[in-house]
C-alpha cells in the first residue's frame, strides 16, 4: 500500500516541470532583453529566433558526429541508464518514450556511437522515496552503464542522487527534483527553475513595462521553490510583487487570486498545473481581471484545456526550450519529423517531456561519439560534460555548466515567452532572454 | 472587513462540502455504530462517476440530470456493498476494527477510481448557477450560496425524519441499546443498512455538487472526511444540526485563516505563507470539541458482544530471533543488492509496526501519529548530526529524546481521549504535523534535509559502507546488518514485554478501563508508559528511515501512510511481534511487493487494492491477522500431538476441545491466567 500524498506529488510534477519555463539557450546572439517592446501579453513581439542557423539543431547526424546508417547489431552495445518517474499519479512517461525514440533513431539512422548500438537501461520512480534509491542502486551496480539519463526526477531524487554520489555522471534536461540543482556530476542542459524564473522580471519590465506583479502558486513543495525564484526575479526587476499560495486540491481560486492582488496588479504570474491553472483562468474571468498572464508551460496540459471547455487559456507562457507546437522552429519541425520517424506518436510529441527525454539522449550521443566507444567510462562522461558548450537539441544554443556555485549542476537560465492564440496556434514573442542583470 | 467578509463568503462552498460529509459521518454512526473514515471517498466515487458520464468517458453521455442519477446510483452502490459485504460481518468486532474496516474501504476505493477512471486529476462539470451576487460591496459567485443552503436544507429533512417518522425512530432505538431494540422486533441490521445508504446519497450528491470548487482526483476528497470528523465530534456523532453549523463554520473559518495568512504583517516562512495552517485549525477545532463534548462517543447497547484480537503470551523468544537473525545476516549477504534493500526496507517496516504492536495491539489505542513521530526524529537527526555535528550513536539518540517525548505528550492527551475518538484525533494532528512542521523550512522544509552516514569508530555502517554482499553492489550488508540489530533488539523487547508486569497491566487496560482502575492499576501510568515505548520504538524507524536514504522528506512521513501501515499492522496481526514481521515485509519496497513488481509486474495502485481488500478480508474473516491465525493453528497442533500421546482426555481443560484450546490460547497463557 504505497500512499503517496498526492497534493505532494502534484507539487513535486509542478516543480519538476516549473522549469522548462525558462530553459532556452544561452543562443550566441540570443543572450540580451528582447528589444522589442508592447504593453500586453499577447501585443508585444520580437524577433522569434535570434540563434544563428548553425546553433540551432536541426541536422542530427551532423550534431551527434556520426555516421549514416544503421549501428552494427553484432558489436556490443553501449548502456545508458535511465530514471523517470511514471506509472503513477503526475508521472511523465513520454519522457521515456522520448528517449526511446531517440535511441532507436541513433541505431536506425545515425549509425550507433561509433558503430555500437546504443541501449537503454531503464529505471521507474512510481510513488516512492525507497524506488529512488533502488534505481540508483540499480544504475550504479550495472557495470554495463557509464552514464545515466534522467527524464523528470522529480520524485525520489534524494535517494537517488544519495546512491549514485557522482560516481556516474547524470544528464537531465530539466533539473525538477529539489536536490537535482546540486547533485554531484550532474548536468542540466536546460536549467532549473531558480536560474530560468528571473527571465520573468526581463519580460515583465522590459516587455510589458510593468510596476506590479500577482503571483498564485500552488502550495506544493515545487511550486514554492519556483515562487520565491520568480518572485526574486520580478522584484530583481524592479516590481512590487505579491505572491499567494493555494491547497493543490483548490480549484476554487477567487479567494487567492484576490488575495494576490491581480486585480490591480499590472501582470499576473500563476505558477500551477492541470486543477490549478483553471481554476485562476475561471477565477480572473470571474473578477474581469484583463491584465496580462504570464504563465509556465505547466498549464499547457490537456486536462487544462478540458477544464475550461476544450481550449488552453489564451495567456503568454514562457517556456524553456523550444515549444514542439512551434511549427514555425526549425528545430522543431526536425524534432517532429525525426521522432516520428523513430515512432513517437503526435500526441506524445506535443507534451514537453518527450523533446527533454530526446534531446539528452541525443546529446549523450554527441558526447559518447566524441570519446569513442572503447573509452567510455563514468570519468571520461563526466569530463565531457564538463566541457560540454551547446547547442542543445531543441534548447540553447550554449549552455555552460558549472556557472553557478550553488547550482553546479544548472547549465542554462534562459528563456523564451510564446503567445498562444488559441486552437493550437503559438506566435514567439521573444527571442531567448536572460534574468534581469 | 469588506475582504473578511468575502472570505467568509468564499468559504461556504468548502464548508457546505465538509458539512455534507460530516452529515454522512454522523448518519453512518447513528446507524451502525462505525465512524466511516470512507465517507469522503463515497463522495469522491460520485464526483468521478458524474464526470465520466457527463464527458464520454464510457464512450457516452448523458445529459446532466440522468448523469446526476447515474452518479447518486453508483453512491448508493457502493453503499449497499460496503453495508453488505463489510459493516454487517463487523458487527461483532470493536469500534476499533470497524474503523480500521472503514480504512480498508477507503484505500479500496481510491485504489478502484486510479484503476479504472487513471491518474489525472479531472475537472468536474458544475450543475449549479455560475453567475455572481454582489452583496455588501463584494462579489461572489452564487453557488456557494446555494451549496451552503442545499446541505442545510439536507439537514433540516434528515433532522425531521430521525424526529417524527417511524425510520428515525428505529434508528434512534438501535443507536441507543440494539439489545432493546431487537427486543421491539427492530432489525439493527436493516437501521444499519437504511443509514449507510442514505449516508452515500448525503455524501454521493455533495460530492457532485462541490466536485468543481476541488478537484476530482483519489485524495481531495477522500481527505475531507478529517474536517468532516472534528464537525461530526463536536456534534458528538449524533446531532445532525451541530454536524452542520460546525462543518460550514470550519470552512469559513478555514477561507478566513487562508486570507489572515497571506497578510504581509502574517508570519512567513521563507518569504512563503506559513504551511498547514488549515489543518492546525482542523486539529485545534477538534481538541476543542472533545474538551467542550467530553472524550467519550456516546456507547450503544451492542446486541453481541466486541471481541478484541488476542494477544499470545509469547513462550520462546531466544530462539527463533537468533535464527531469524542468522538467516537475515546470511539473505544481507547472499542476496543481489535489490532483494538486499528490500530486506532492509521490510525491517525499517517491521520496526515502525512494532510500536504499533505495543499502542494498539497492547493498550487498545490507535494513533495515527506513530509515523509523523518517526519523521519527527528523522529531521531532528539531521539537524542533529549536520548541524550541530553531533556524532552517530549520540545524534541517533539525541533525535529519538524529543520524538519520545512527543508521543508521551500524545499520552498525556489520551488519559482524556481514548478508542476511536484518539484515532481520529491523531489523525488530525499527523496531518498537521506533516503540513505545518515537516514542510517547514526551519524544521523540514520542501527539499528534505540530509543525513550522513552512521559511522562508529571511523567504521561506516551506512549503505555505503566498503564491505558489499557477494554482488559487490549497494547497500552494504552493513547497514541491514544495523537495521538487522535495531529490528531484533526492539522485537524481543516488544516480546518480552508482554511478558512482563507492565505488559500485563497494558492487557488490562485495552480490556477495560475502569476494571482496570478498580483492580489497581495506574491506568495514566499504564498509557503514558506504553505512549513513551512505542513513540521510542517509532522514532528509532525515523532515524533508520534517515540513514537509509541519506536524507529526511516530508513525504515519507504522511499521514496517509500512516494510515496505510495500520492496515498493514493489521493484516500482519497487530498484536504479535510475528505480525509486525509479516506487516514489515509487506510495506513499501519490502520484499512482497518488490518481488511482486519484479516477478510479476504488479505494482503501485495493484498493489494499494490488495492493501485494501486484505486488511477487509483480514478483519471479517481473521481479525487476529495472519500472525494470530499461524498461532492458533501451531497451537491446535500442539494439543492434538499432545492429546495423541498422553491417551483419552482425563479433564476438560487439557483437550482439543477445551475452552482454552478453542480460544488459541497456550499452556503459558493458562498459567498467566491462573497465576
Amino acid at each position: 500500500m504505497p500512499v503517496t500524498s498526492r497534493p505532494l506529488r502534484l507539487g513535486l510534477v509542478s516543480a519538476a516541470m516549473a522549469p522548462l519555463l525558462g530553459v532556452a539557450a544561452c543562443g550566441g546572439s540570443g543572450t540580451n532583453a528582447p528589444a522589442s517592446t508592447g504593453t500586453s501579453g499577447g501585443g508585444s513581439s520580437a524577433k522569434a529566433e535570434s540563434r544563428q542557423a548553425s546553433d540551432v539543431v536541426t541536422d542530427y547526424l551532423a550534431y551527434v558526429g556520426g555516421k549514416a546508417g544503421k549501428a552494427d547489431a553484432g558489436l556490443e552495445p553501449v548502456t545508458l541508464g535511465w530514471v523517470n518517474v511514471e506509472g503513477g499519479p503526475g508521472g511523465n512517461p513520454e519522457a521515456t518514450l522520448g528517449a526511446r525514440a531517440a535511441v532507436k533513431y541513433v541505431n536506425d539512422t545515425l549509425g550507433g556511437i561509433g558503430g555500437h548500438p546504443l541501449k537503454l537501461n531503464v529505471c521507474t520512480v512510481v510513488s516512492a522515496e525507497e524506488e529512488g534509491q533502488k534505481c540508483g542502486q540499480q544504475l550504479l551496480g550495472d557495470k554495463e552503464v557509464s552514464a545515466i539519463g534522467a527524464g523528470n526526477l522529480y520524485l525520489g531524487d534524494a535517494s537517488f542522487n544519495s546512491v549514485i554520489a557522482g560516481k556516474k555522471p547524470v544528464l537531465v534536461g530539466v533539473a525538477t527534483g529539489p536536490t537535482m540543482p546540486t547533485a554531484k556530476n550532474t548536468f542540466s542542459t536546460f536549467g532549473d527553475l531558480p536560474h530560468i524564473f528571473g527571465t520573468w522580471g526581463t519580460y515583465a519590465r522590459d516587455v510589458l513595462k510593468a510596476k506590479t506583479a500577482a503571483v498564485i502558486h500552488t502550495n506544493t513543495p515545487g511550486d514554492k521553490i519556483a515562487s520565491g525564484a520568480a518572485v526574486k526575479g520580478l522584484e530583481a526587476a524592479g516590481l512590487k510583487v505579491k505572491s499567494v499560495g493555494f491547497d493543490a486540491q483548490s480549484t476554487d481560486l477567487i479567494g487567492p487570486v484576490t488575495a494576490a492582488g491581480a486585480n490591480t496588479a499590472d501582470v499576473v504570474v500563476p505558477i500551477s498545473i492541470g486543477g490549478g491553472c483553471v481554476g485562476i483562468a475561471k477565477a480572473l474571468k470571474q473578477l474581469s481581471v484583463t491584465k496580462p498572464v504570464v504563465s509556465t508551460p505547466l498549464c499547457m496540459s490537456p486536462d487544462v484545456a478540458q477544464g475550461l471547455g476544450g481550449d488552453l487559456p489564451t495567456w503568454t507562457y514562457g517556456v524553456a526550450q523550444t515549444l514542439p507546437m512551434d511549427s514555425s522552429a526549425a528545430d522543431s519541425q526536425a524534432f517532429l519529423k525525426a521522432s516520428a520517424q523513430a515512432g513517437l506518436g503526435k500526441d506524445d510529441q506535443s507534451k514537453v517531456f518527450a523533446p527533454l527525454g530526446w534531446s539528452t539522449v541525443l546529446t549523450y550521443a554527441k558526447v559518447l561519439n566524441a570519446i569513442g566507444p572503447d573509452k567510455i567510462t563514468p570519468a571520461s562522461v563526466t569530463e565531457q560534460l564538463k566541457k560540454f558548450p551547446g547547442p542543445v537539441v531543441m534548447g540553447a544554443a550554449e549552455v555552460k555548466c558549472g556557472k553557478y556555485p550553488d547550482a553546479p549542476a544548472v547549465c542554462n537560465d534562459q528563456a523564451r515567452f510564446y503567445q498562444y492564440e488559441g486552437k493550437g496556434q503559438f506566435k514567439p514573442l521573444t527571442d531567448w532572454i536572460r534574468p534581469p542583470r | 472587513m469588506e475582504q473578511i467578509l468575502l472570505f467568509a463568503v468564499l468559504g461556504l462552498g468548502q464548508g457546505a462540502l465538509i458539512a455534507g460529509i460530516a452529515l454522512g459521518v454522523v448518519v453512518t454512526y447513528r446507524g451502525s455504530g462505525i465512524i466511516n473514515l470512507s465517507t469522503g471517498a463515497v463522495a469522491m466515487v460520485a464526483a468521478y462517476a458524474f464526470w465520466a458520464l457527463t464527458t464520454g468517458f464510457f464512450e457516452f453521455t448523458l445529459p446532466v440530470g440522468p448523469a446526476l442519477a447515474g452518479a447518486l446510483a453508483v453512491a448508493v452502490a457502493v453503499g449497499v456493498l460496503t453495508e453488505v459485504a463489510v459493516f454487517k460481518p463487523l458487527r461483532t468486532v470493536s469500534p476499533l476494527a470497524k474503523l480500521a474496516a472503514s480504512l480498508g474501504i477507503l484505500l479500496t476505493l481510491q485504489a478502484t477510481v486510479l484503476l479504472v477512471f487513471g491518474v489525472q486529476p479531472q475537472q468536474a462539470p458544475s450543475i449549479l448557477p455560475a453567475g455572481t451576487v454582489t452583496m455588501l460591496g463584494i462579489t461572489t459567485p452564487s453557488d456557494r450560496f446555494v451549496l451552503a443552503g442545499l446541505v442545510v436544507v439536507i439537514a433540516l429533512v434528515l433532522g425531521s425524519s430521525y424526529r417524527w417518522s417511524r425510520f428515525g425512530l428505529a434508528t434512534r432505538a438501535a443507536a441507543e441499546n440494539e439489545q432493546a431494540a431487537l427486543l421491539a422486533g427492530l432489525s439493527p441490521n436493516s437501521v444499519s443498512m437504511a443509514n449507510t445508504l442514505l449516508a452515500a446519497l448525503v455524501a454521493g450528491l455533495l460530492g457532485v455538487l462541490a466536485a468543481p470548487i476541488v478537484q476530482v482526483d483519489s485524495m481531495t476528497l477522500p481527505l475531507q472526511v478529517v474536517p468532516a470528523l472534528a464537525a461530526a465530534l463536536f456534534a458528538g456523532f449524533t446531532s445532525l444540526w451541530i454536524a452542520c453549523t460546525a462543518g460550514i463554520l470550519i470552512g469559513v473559518l478555514q477561507s478566513i485563516v487562508y486570507y489572515l495568512s497571506t497578510q504581509s504583517w502574517f508570519p512567513t516562512d521563507n518569504g512563503n505563507a506559513m504551511p498547514g495552517l488549515q489543518q492546525l485549525l482542523v486539529f485545534a477545532l477538534m481538541v476543542v470539541a472533545l474538551y467542550v463534548r467530553g472524550a467519550g462517543l456516546p456507547r450503544r447497547g451492542e446486541s453481541v458482544e466486541q471481541r478484541l484480537p488476542e494477544v499470545p503470551l509469547p513462550e520462546r523468544l531466544l530462539r527463533p530471533a537468533l535464527i531469524s537473525a542468522a538467516v537475515a545476516v546470511a539473505a544481507l549477504i547472499v542476496l543481489p543488492f535489490d532483494f538486499r534493500q528490500a530486506l532492509t526496507n521490510s525491517m525499517i517496516g517491521m520496526v515502525i509496526v512494532l510500536s504499533y504492536v505495543v499502542i494498539t495491539g497492547y493498550v487498545g489505542q490507535i494513533s495515527v501519529m506513530q509515523l509523523a513521530i518517526s519523521g519527527t526524529a528523522g529531521f531532528v537527526l539531521s539537524h542533529l548530526s549536520v548541524g550541530w555535528g553531533i556524532p552517530f550513536p549520540f545524534s541517533a539518540l539525541g533525535a529519538m529524546v524529543p520524538a519520545t517525548l512527543l508521543g508521551a505528550a500524545a499520552g498525556v492527551s489520551a488519559l482524556r481521549v481514548r478508542g476511536v475518538s484518539l484515532a481520529v484525533v491523531t489523525l488530525a494532528a499527523a496531518l498537521a504535523m506533516e503540513q505545518a512542521l515537516f514542510n517547514n523550512t526551519w524544521f523540514g522544509g520542501t527539499a528534505g534535509v540530509s543525513v550522513p552516514p552512521p559511522r562508529l569508530f571511523g567504521t561506516d555502517l551506512g549503505p555505503k559502507a566498503d564491505f558489499r554482499g557477494l554482488d559487490g553492489n549497494e547497500p552494504s550488508p552493513m547497514f541491514g546488518f544495523l537495521v538487522l540489530a535495531v529490528t531484533v533488539a526492539l522485537g524481543l523487547y516488544v516480546a518480552h514485554l508482554r511478558r512482563t508486569g507492565l505488559g500485563r497491566r497494558m492487557l488490562a487496560v485495552r480490556s477495560n478501563e475502569r476494571a482496570a482502575a478498580a483492580a489497581g492499576v495506574d491506568v495514566r501510568a499504564v498509557k503514558i508508559a506504553a505512549f513513551a515505548i512505542s513513540s521510542f520504538i517509532a522514532s528509532a524507524a525515523g532515524t533508520l528511515y534517515g540513514y537509509n536514504f541519506g536524507s529526511i522528506s516530508a513525504a515519507r512521513f504522511t499521514a496517509l501512510a500512516a494510515l496505510g501501515l495500520i492496515g498493514f499492522a493489521y493484516i500482519g496481526g497487530i498484536t504479535m511481534v510475528s505480525g509486525a514481521v509479516i506487516a514489515g515485509l509487506m510495506s513499501t519496497e519490502a520484499l512482497l511487493p518488490h518481488a511482486l513488481d519484479k516477478w510479476f509486474g504488479i505494482k503501485g495502485t495493484w498493489a494499494l487494492l490488495f492493501g485494501g481488500v486484505s486488511l477487509i478480508v483480514t478483519l471479517i474473516a481473521n481479525p487476529d491477522g495472519i500472525a494470530g491465525a499461524a498461532h492458533r493453528r501451531r497451537t491446535a497442533k500442539r494439543a492434538k500431538r499432545a492429546a495423541a500421546t498422553t491417551g483419552p482426555p482425563s479433564d476438560s481443560a487439557s483437550t482439543v476441545g477445551s475452552p482454552e484450546i478453542r480460544l488459541g490460547r497456550t499452556a503459558a497463557d493458562a498459567k498467566e491466567v491462573a497465576s
